[in-house]
This record gives C-alpha cells, sequence and structure tokens, in this order.
C-alpha cells in the first residue's frame, strides 16, 4: 500500500469517527437553526397577512373577538391599575356625551312604546283589548303590549346538558315563575329534549329544536355540553334560532372547559349573563304610516287636551268658589255701610246680587257702589229705617230741624239727646215727635223754651215800670209819658207771647192813690183810665186791658206822698202759660 | 341563581309505591304535577340544602317507580351527581327491585355516591321482614337509611349524608 492510500483512509476514518461521534447533535443544531428560520420567517409571513386578517375575521364569527377579548380585558385592567389617572383624562370629555345620549335613547324607547299604544289608544281593537283586560284581569298595557307585539323573549335558560343543571336564567320581567321554579323548569326541559330523542328513536347528538304552546313557543340552540331555551310571545323571526345558536356557540367557546368539567359549581357561569342577554329581544310589530302620523300627532294632542280639561275643571271647581268668596266679602263691605243691611246674597250668571234692606236717608246707593267698584255686584235692597246711630240721628235732625242752638245726638242705644234753647212751638213739636222717630228708644230733652223765657222775662220788665203822676192828678209825670211806648211794646208781646204759651193773659192797670175814700177811688180809676187810653192810642185792644174796679190802694205806702207819686203799676193777670 | 353555590343533579329511582314522591312532598318545593312521572317518566323537584356557609340546590329528579308496566327510563339518570335508591319496609321485594335499580344506575353513573332508604319505619311492625336481616341485606346494597315519609323521620339525614358525599366525592 502506498503512502498517500494510507493517508486518505486515516481522514475517511476521522470522518466516520466524527460523524459516530457528533452526527446527532450535528443533527439537532441543523434542526434548530432550521426551526428558527422558519418561525422568523413565519413571523415575518404571519405579521403581513395579520392586519388584514384581523379586518376580515370578525366579518365570518366573532371567534376572533372572543379570543381577544380576554387578553384585551387583561391589558386594560393592568393599564387601568397602573396609571387610572390617564383613564380619567381620556373618559373625562366622554362621559357627558354619553350619559346624555344614554337618557335619550330611553326616553326615545319610551316614547316609541308610547306612540304605538296610542296609535290604538282610540281604536277598536283597543276597546277590545280593554275586555280582554278585563276578562284575563291583566293590566292593559300588558294585553295592548302583547298585541303590538311581534314577538318577544321572555325568558331564557341556560343549561348544562348532561346534567339538565339551570346555569343561569334571564328573563324580560315577564310574568311567570318564581326564580327559585326556574331549576325545576331547566330540569324538566332536559328531561323533554331526553324523553322526544328517545321516544322517536332519534339520533343521539338531535335535538328537540322548538315546540310552541299557545302564544307562547320555546326555541332550543343546543351546544355539546349545554343548550339555550328561549321562551318566547308572538311569533319569532327564524333569524331568533339562528341568533341562539351563535349564543350557544360563543358560550362553548369562552366556557368550554368548565362546561365540560362542570360538577355542580356555579360561580364560573354568572358572567355568563352578559351572554346571553343580547338574545333578550322584544320586537314591535310595524306601523302603518297613517296610523303613526295620528299616534304622533295624538302624543302632542293629548297631552295638550288633558291639559286643557284639567285647567277647565280647576277653573270650574275653583270658580263658584272665587265668586262666593267675593260675594261674602262684597256682602260685608256693604252691610259695613251706615244704614245699609245685607240679609243674603245670591249668584247667578257670575253677578252677585245682595238682598237687605236700606234706609232712604243712607248715602246713594250709586255712591257706594262707586266706592266698591265691582261691576258684577247688583243691590236688591228694599227702603228700611235703619237703627244705626248715624241714620237715627240724621233722621231726628231731618224731620225735628232743629234751630242752631238746639244740640242733637244719638248713642248706640238708641237715646236721644236734645239740648239748647228753642222755640216754644218747636219745643212743643220736638216733644212729641222724638220719642217716635224710628230708631229712638229713649229722649233725654234739655231745651229752654226761648218764648217762655223771653215772656217772663217781659213780665218781669213790664210789671217793675212804675208809673208817675202829678200829685193828686190823673196827668202823667214827663217821665212817665216817655214809658208808654215802652208799655205797649212790652204789653204787645206779652199778651201775644201768653196766646202763644197757651195762657189767656191781660195787663191790669192798677192805679195808686192815698185815701180811701171816693176821691181817691176816682183818681186811681182817673189815673188808670188814662194810661188805658194811651195803650189804646198805641194800638192795643181794650180786651187786653183790665181796669180793676177801685184800683189799688197800697197798704204799705197808701195815704203817703210817695204812693201819691207812685201813681200806676202794671201787673199781668189772667191764665198764664 | 347567583344566591346558590352548587346545584346538583340528584335522581331517586325505586319500586313503584314505595313512597318516593311522598319523601320529597314534604321536603322540597315543587311546581309539577305527579301526573308527569306517568307522561315522560319523570317529575323535577328542587331542594336547598345549607352546608356550612355554601348554599346548594338539589335538582331532584324523581324517577317514575319501576313496575311490569315501566322500565326505568336510564337516560334520566345521566348526568346526575348522585342518587337515591328507595324501598318499602313492608315489601320485601322492593328491596330487591332497588338492588338491581342501583346495579343498572351504577352502569349509568359508575362510582357515584348513592344511599339506600328503607321507607316506611311508621308502619315498622308490619315489616314481613326480621330487622337484622332486613338491615343486612340493605347495606350490602347502599349505605343504608330508615326512614318515614309520613313522620319525616330520616328524611332530612339521608338528603345531607348524600349532599356529603357528593362534595367529597367532588373533591
Amino acid at each position: 500500500m502506498s503512502e498517500s492510500s494510507t493517508t486518505s483512509d486515516s481522514r475517511h476514518s476521522l470522518r466516520e469517527l466524527r460523524r459516530l461521534i457528533a452526527g446527532p447533535e450535528r443533527v439537532r443544531i441543523e434542526h434548530l437553526e432550521e426551526r428558527l428560520d422558519v418561525d422568523q420567517l413565519l413571523a415575518e409571513d404571519v405579521s403581513r397577512c395579520l392586519p388584514q386578517a384581523i379586518r376580515l375575521r370578525p366579518e365570518r364569527d366573532p371567534a376572533m373577538a372572543t379570543a381577544l377579548r380576554g387578553i384585551v380585558e387583561e391589558g386594560l385592567l393592568r393599564a387601568l391599575r397602573r396609571d387610572p389617572k390617564a383613564f380619567v383624562e381620556v373618559l373625562f370629555p366622554l362621559l357627558g356625551p354619553m350619559i346624555r345620549r344614554s337618557v335619550r335613547e330611553s326616553l326615545q324607547a319610551m316614547t316609541t312604546t308610547l306612540e304605538r299604544l296610542l296609535e290604538h289608544g282610540l281604536s277598536p281593537a283597543a276597546f277590545a283589548w280593554r275586555i280582554e283586560a278585563l276578562m284575563t284581569r291583566r293590566p292593559f298595557a300588558q294585553v295592548a303590549l302583547s298585541h303590538l307585539l311581534r314577538y318577544r323573549v321572555e325568558h331564557l335558560y341556560l343549561i348544562h346538558r348532561e346534567t339538565g343543571t339551570l346555569l343561569t336564567h334571564l328573563d324580560a320581567g315577564a310574568d311567570g315563575l318564581a326564580n327559585e321554579s326556574q331549576d325545576q323548569v331547566a330540569g324538566l326541559l332536559t328531561a323533554i329534549n331526553d324523553f322526544a330523542r328517545d321516544a322517536f328513536g332519534a339520533e343521539k347528538d338531535a335535538n328537540l329544536e322548538a315546540f310552541r304552546v299557545g302564544e307562547l313557543g320555546v326555541r332550543l340552540a343546543a351546544g355539546p355540553h349545554a343548550f339555550l331555551a328561549a321562551v318566547t310571545r308572538g311569533n319569532p323571526e327564524p333569524r331568533l334560532s339562528e341568533r341562539l345558536v351563535e349564543t350557544v356557540e360563543t358560550v362553548h367557546l369562552e366556557m368550554g372547559e368548565e362546561l365540560e368539567g362542570f360538577d355542580g359549581r356555579l360561580a364560573p357561569f354568572a358572567h355568563a349573563d352578559e351572554l346571553l342577554r343580547p338574545c333578550l329581544i322584544t320586537e314591535l310589530k310595524p306601523p302603518s304610516p297613517l296610523v303613526s302620523i295620528l299616534a304622533r300627532a295624538l302624543l302632542f294632542l293629548v297631552p295638550l287636551v288633558l291639559l286643557g280639561l284639567l285647567g277647565w275643571g280647576i277653573w270650574h271647581l275653583v270658580q263658584p268658589n272665587a265668586l262666593e268668596l267675593r260675594a261674602a266679602d262684597l256682602a260685608a263691605r256693604i252691610d259695613r255701610e251706615p244704614g245699609y243691611e245685607v240679609h243674603r246674597h245670591s249668584i247667578e250668571g257670575g253677578q252677585v246680587t245682595l238682598h237687605g234692606h236700606r234706609d232712604p236717608l243712607a248715602e246713594p246707593t250709586e255712591d257706594v257702589l262707586a266706592r266698591v267698584a265691582d261691576d258684577r255686584l247688583e243691590l236688591a235692597l228694599t227702603p228700611a229705617p235703619s237703627p244705626d246711630p248715624v241714620l237715627v240721628t240724621r233722621r231726628a235732625r231731618r224731620l225735628l230741624d232743629p234751630p242752631a242752638t238746639v244740640t242733637l245726638g244719638v248713642d248706640h242705644t238708641g237715646l236721644l239727646t236734645l239740648n239748647g234753647e228753642a222755640s216754644h212751638d218747636w219745643v212743643e213739636r220736638a216733644k212729641v215727635v222724638a220719642p217716635s222717630l224710628a230708631g229712638v228708644t229713649d229722649l233725654r230733652m234739655t231745651v229752654v223754651d226761648a218764648d217762655l223765657a223771653r215772656f217772663r222775662r217781659s213780665r218781669e220788665e213790664l210789671e217793675s215800670i212804675e208809673l208817675r203822676f202829678g200829685k193828686g192828678s190823673s196827668r202823667l209825670s214827663p217821665s212817665s209819658e216817655g214809658e208808654l211806648d215802652r208799655i205797649a211794646a212790652l204789653a204787645r208781646e206779652l199778651l201775644e207771647l201768653g196766646n202763644k204759651l197757651g195762657g189767656r193773659p191781660s195787663v191790669a192797670l192798677l192805679g195808686f192813690a192815698p185815701g180811701r175814700g171816693l176821691a181817691g177811688q176816682d183818681l186811681r180809676r182817673a189815673r188808670a183810665t188814662r194810661v188805658s187810653e194811651a195803650l189804646q192810642a198805641r194800638g192795643l185792644p181794650s180786651r187786653w186791658l183790665e181796669l180793676p174796679p177801685g184800683g189799688a190802694l197800697d197798704p204799705g205806702t197808701a195815704g203817703t206822698a210817695a204812693a201819691d207819686e207812685l201813681g200806676l203799676r202794671l201787673e199781668l193777670r189772667g191764665p198764664l202759660p | 341563581m347567583s344566591e346558590t353555590d352548587y346545584a346538583f343533579k340528584i335522581a331517586m329511582v325505586g319500586s313503584f309505591a314505595v313512597g318516593k314522591t311522598s319523601l320529597v312532598r314534604r321536603h322540597v318545593e315543587g311546581i309539577f304535577d305527579e301526573k308527569y312521572q306517568s307522561t315522560i317518566g319523570v317529575k323535577v323537584d328542587r331542594k336547598v340544602m345549607e352546608h356550612g356557609e355554601r348554599k346548594i340546590t338539589l335538582v331532584l329528579w324523581d324517577l317514575a317507580g319501576e313496575d311490569r308496566f315501566h322500565r326505568l327510563e336510564t337516560s334520566y339518570l345521566r348526568g346526575a351527581a348522585g342518587y337515591l335508591l328507595v324501598a318499602d319496609g313492608t315489601r320485601p321485594n322492593t328491596l330487591e327491585v332497588a338492588e338491581e335499580l342501583d346495579r343498572r344506575a351504577q352502569e349509568a353513573l359508575p362510582g357515584r355516591p348513592r344511599r339506600l332508604l328503607v321507607n316506611k319505619l311508621d308502619l315498622k311492625d308490619r315489616w314481613a321482614t326480621p330487622w337484622e336481616e332486613l338491615e343486612k341485606k340493605a347495606s350490602a346494597i347502599a349505605p343504608l337509611h330508615v326512614t318515614s315519609a309520613k313522620t319525616g323521620e330520616g328524611v332530612e339525614e339521608a338528603f345531607g349524608d348524600l349532599t356529603d358525599d357528593v362534595l367529597d366525592a367532588l373533591g
């Protein structure tokens, strides 16, 4: 063998040895390198199509969103815990619009339902519904809604398929079984499903999909471990079944492990409510356009009409009372007027009439009405004297017509007081009239009779006059001659007043002259005759003058010079007042 | 649903007229009529148990009694967390039926907790089999409870013990 061939053999052996010792590791290293390259390549490839895949996948089904939800939620929660302030700042400008939108949509939903009810509110159908509500003792709104509904999902049951256990239950607030009875419903629905399958020899995976009882129906959508049962009222659209199937799929996607390993624990399914809730569908029948317009019109008109009726009712309720109060007020005001006495009031056609009495001497009706200033007021008062002191005073003043020298007053008891001085005629008339005046209960009269007073003064003056004659003569002294006019005036006044005051006086001319003898007697007569003639000459009738026979012999002065000079006195005689 | 921590399906099986329905009548909330048993073979009732701080709902599947006209619908046993076998102390053959039902139930529900209730304790003087013999025979089938649906004696204990068994089985 040559040297070169020996070297070649040794190299080959070395390679062979290396292959035997390090071969497996090398293969593994190459494989790993290849994997690294592939993952890198794969990641690069995926990164190119990932955005488009994310865009496209949700169009097929919600699996992408469901798969990402946990990751996104977790990421959000971590970020929120780390920096809540950032979220507050982001959400703050959104909160207002969110709240407004929520309120708006709630109102819109309410208005829509109200509109739909109003559409039928006055229709014959609504009348029939009212009868139905009465017969079935259900609220009208419930009956109406049941007719307006195309369908409504009233209950949703998520039921564990193998055990028949109720995992969660939602309802749309419909009447029905109590919440605690839903376990039994779920159990029996499962039993019925099993029964139907077993009884008719259906395949093992086959399931009851729907059944109806009257207006109620049950739709079932089964998944591998759970099924969803929807109790519906009305006629559900076919889309509901699809929706239920999608929901069951989503439930399995999210809770598949919990469903498969279900051991009776319900806590893992608390979240399922949110997945089921979109299936609680209420769909109304489409309204007819004409009826819709009418309903909208009614929606605005009805409140207006109701408001109007309310106002009208309140006005009618309040108005009579207001008028009644006004009438009572007017009656009180008029009754306070002196001489007005209101007994009752009447109201007719918005006009108030007061009935009672009015003193003719009271203030004129026009003046009182002008002061009250209410054109709804009428007075129907009959004339009658009023006991009001003001009116009694007015009446007394009018009927007694007292002179300025007399003061007149009436107190609240009806006592009429008259003070002062008045003519004899007035006093006499007042004595008769005053007690009979309406409203006067008593009379206190201290009025001086002016005529009588004057009579007495004049009498005193007349009887104090002494006429003097010449000694032993029937001729008047010059000073006494001058007294004759005064005597004549006084005598005339006294005689006239005496007659007026009810007397029949006469003036006795008492001549004086000393001596009891004939001479004295003649002289006294002569002197009296002289004065009588002088007075007659001054217009006094002779019948008023009395010449006592023999004159007068004053025993005190008889036979004295003074008596001789005295001559004559005048004395008023006869029936005096 | 949130007020309940656990919900277990419990099946009740036994010969006809052993008093299954009477057993639960006084102790559970039922909304369905007994006619369901004769139509679809089962009636579902509900019983709520307090177990410590846990609230447990037992959904009781009261299966129609086994007789020559009715066979037990074993499909209704599916998914049960446990079951109650019920026999009548005055009718010894009901114990045999219970034994047979247990065998079939164990096929459907291998290893599931169960309890045997020998009912009609109130009629014990009419029991055909001496107590010792009956006890021996019954205990061989399943853990034994002697109950009276009429007086309620032993019923709550039976439900309570079965619930304990079910919770123990959960671990």
